[in-house]
């Protein structure tokens, strides 16, 4: 097994999530192969251009979706611009499943809330498709989500679809007032506080830009939820994801194979993370 | 015969006898001794002591193609680059031999790295005890010794009129099958000499450091000032990186055009400002202290931690080559000193 070597992979379809001058796409993407990639909600994939490079993007899509794989990507640097000039039918790479992932299976029997920021949903949104594929498995199921204003939410028809159903709540919210906006205006931290989630028998996973995540946390230990209870990702720069380059590391722990999942108990021990 | 004696002059037929596809040993090179692939076996020298340069090349090279791609009439190909040479490295110094190890450590780990896996088992160690110290090193204090055997197939030392050579491992000895003609048994009295030439050159170490508790104490003091204070003179240039034998980190680029080209494992430097920086411009380690806080800690805290060693062997050469005196030893030293 060579780790360095990427598999191909046809982009199948690119929907345009948000747009601006950090637009976000999602990539829905078919190995050539026919394998199974069998990640776990949270992990990643090196998604790469020959020629142009490669970078860790969390996969998007359910692990009980087997027929593809789907990133949602923000056009940043150059491996990112290179995407988003691709067309659907292009041929790209990926190697992977990479990173720890979320420990799902043991939050069965558990009530489930994931609160994301911006971009930040893509880790979150296996965890959405893995709860509704397997509903019974846990208890109430809460998604707060908000971005900065309407255009930059992303999967919003899909968040639209969830909000009619009647075995999970979806609560959205945009930083800034819009006439056409009737649901939560303010920061995802604030919805965090006005919603309350219990920490009884609870896992809350949170996913967003790092400021996000920091009052997030602060919020759901002064709603009462314990360090174990809360769960959220890292990011850093990558090359190899497999923890030799050397660059990814925070404390001892490399994101790219360590995490980029975190228990908060753990990463507030951690000297880099603050 | 696990003990045998090469007269000097023998030097070149051994090497002959030794029949390595590929040979890297110490050649003198603009007035220095460097590890060079060797083509001329009279080019190798043992007389210079001091290899600025450690043969890690040999097992991790500066820069390497990890596969090669073409686009063909839209069929897109991968294809790996070629396996490695088998590999003699001959006079490779116990401390470096010892760096291959923890290395190992890294590259086999939870994920194996099959390019650098693949040169290491293609290639034999032999070491050349050092005679001459030189004045920055410090092996003893990481558990080495200018004689240590740990790692390698053989050992070499001088002990005076001939070589005395310590075969070490079942791979030495089916490497050694036409050499016998020019090997001999050690006497009594050779092996007395090689014993005392390791004494002499373990007493010519003039530089120590206790490391007792630093991988707990690092990251206790990770917030202190000392760290501004060290890294006020760093210029962030990396030398200390390219020489070390034990750094490890690495760049992946590709080169080409659309239709050809390959990826490359280039060595990068965690002392690089771009090294860490995102694609957003954020940069977990911004400025100077943090990375070379980031570089001691890896070495002493890090590796420890995750592969049960420290990540130095006490070669000296980061003190030897920082072009404004930056020194290991003296920053351990200041980190000890630090009150908590």
């Amino acid at each position: 097994m060579n780790p360095y070597l990427p598999e191909k992979a046809t982009i199948a379809e690119i929907r345009e999530e948000t747009s601006g001058a950090r637009p976000i796409k999602t990539f829905k993407v078919v190995l050539h192969n026919g394998h199974a990639f069998n990640q776990k909600p949270g992990q990643c994939a090196m998604v790469g251009i020959l020629r142009v490079g490669e970078s860790m993007i969390s996969i998007a899509s359910s692990p009980t979706q087997r027929e593809y794989l789907e990133f949602s990507i923000m056009k940043l640097g150059k491996v990112t611009s290179a995407l988003h000039a691709c067309e659907a039918g292009e041929t790209i790479t990926l190697r992977g499943p990479y990173g720890n992932g979320f420990p799902i299976a043991a939050w069965k029997g558990k009530n489930i809330v994931t609160i994301g920021g911006g971009i930040g949903q893509a880790p979150l949104r296996p965890i959405v498709q893995y709860i509704l594929d397997n509903r019974d498995d846990f208890e109430q199921f809460d998604i707060i989500y908000g971005a900065r204003s309407v255009n930059d939410l992303c999967y919003k028809s899909e968040l639209f679809e969830l909000e009619k159903r009647n075995d999970l709540k979806v609560h959205l919210s945009i930083d800034t007032a819009d006439p056409d906006w009737k649901r939560f205006v303010g920061f995802v931290p604030n919805n965090v506080l006005r919603i309350k989630p219990s920490p009884e028998n609870t896992i809350a996973i949170t996913c967003g830009p790092p400021i996000m995540i920091k009052y997030v946390i602060h919020n759901l230990l002064e709603l009462g939820f314990s360090e174990q209870q809360i769960f959220t990702t890292l990011e850093n720069r990558m090359k190899c994801g497999i923890g030799k380059c050397g660059r990814c590391n925070v404390g001892n722990f490399y994101v790219c194979k360590d995490g980029p999942v975190f228990n908060y108990a753990t990463l507030k021990n951690l000297p880099e993370f603050d | 015969m696990d003990t045998v004696i090469l007269k000097k002059e023998n030097l070149i037929g051994f090497l002959k006898s030794l029949n390595a596809a590929r040979l890297i040993a110490p050649a003198a090179k603009k007035g220095t001794t460097s590890f060079e692939v060797i083509d001329d076996l009279s080019s190798v020298t043992l007389d210079l002591n001091d290899y600025m340069a450690s043969p890690k090349k040999a097992v991790f090279p500066q820069t390497e193609t990890l596969f090669a791609f073409k686009k063909q009439n839209g069929n897109l190909t991968i294809a790996p680059a070629d396996r490695a040479q088998a590999t003699v490295v001959f006079g490779i110094r116990p401390c470096d031999a010892r760096s291959f190890q923890i290395l190992d450590s890294l590259f086999r780990g939870d994920f194996n790295d099959p390019y650098y896996t693949n040169r290491r088992e293609q290639t034999l160690l032999i070491g050349l005890a050092c005679k001459e110290p030189t004045n920055r090193c410090f092996c003893p204090s990481l558990g080495g010794s200018p004689s240590s055997a740990e790692g390698l197939d053989m050992l070499v030392t001088d002990i005076g009129d001939a070589y005395c050579i310590n075969v070490l491992t079942d791979r030495a000895r089916s490497a050694l099958s036409q050499s016998a003609p020019l090997l001999a048994e050690a006497t009594k009295e050779q092996r007395a000499q090689k014993e005392q030439a390791d004494k002499e050159s373990l007493a010519k170490i003039r530089r120590h450091v206790d490391l007792q508790g630093m991988h707990e104490k690092l990251p206790r003091i990770f917030e202190h000032e000392i760290w501004m204070e060290l890294a006020n003179k760093c210029l962030g240039c990396g030398i200390c990186t390219y020489y070390c034998p034990t750094c490890h980190c690495f760049d992946i680029q590709d080169e080409g055009d659309t239709s050809e080209g390959r990826r490359i494992r280039v060595w990068d430097a965690c002392m690089f400002e771009e090294f860490t920086r995102h694609a957003s411009g954020v940069n977990p380690r911004p400025s100077r202290a943090e990375r070379l806080r980031n570089r001691v800690m890896h070495k002493f805290t890090y590796y420890p931690l995750n592969l049960g060693t420290i990540a130095c062997v006490g070669c000296g050469r980061c003190i030897e080559l920082c072009p404004v005196n930056e020194d290991i030893i003296e920053i351990l030293e200041k980190v000890k000193a630090v009150h908590e």
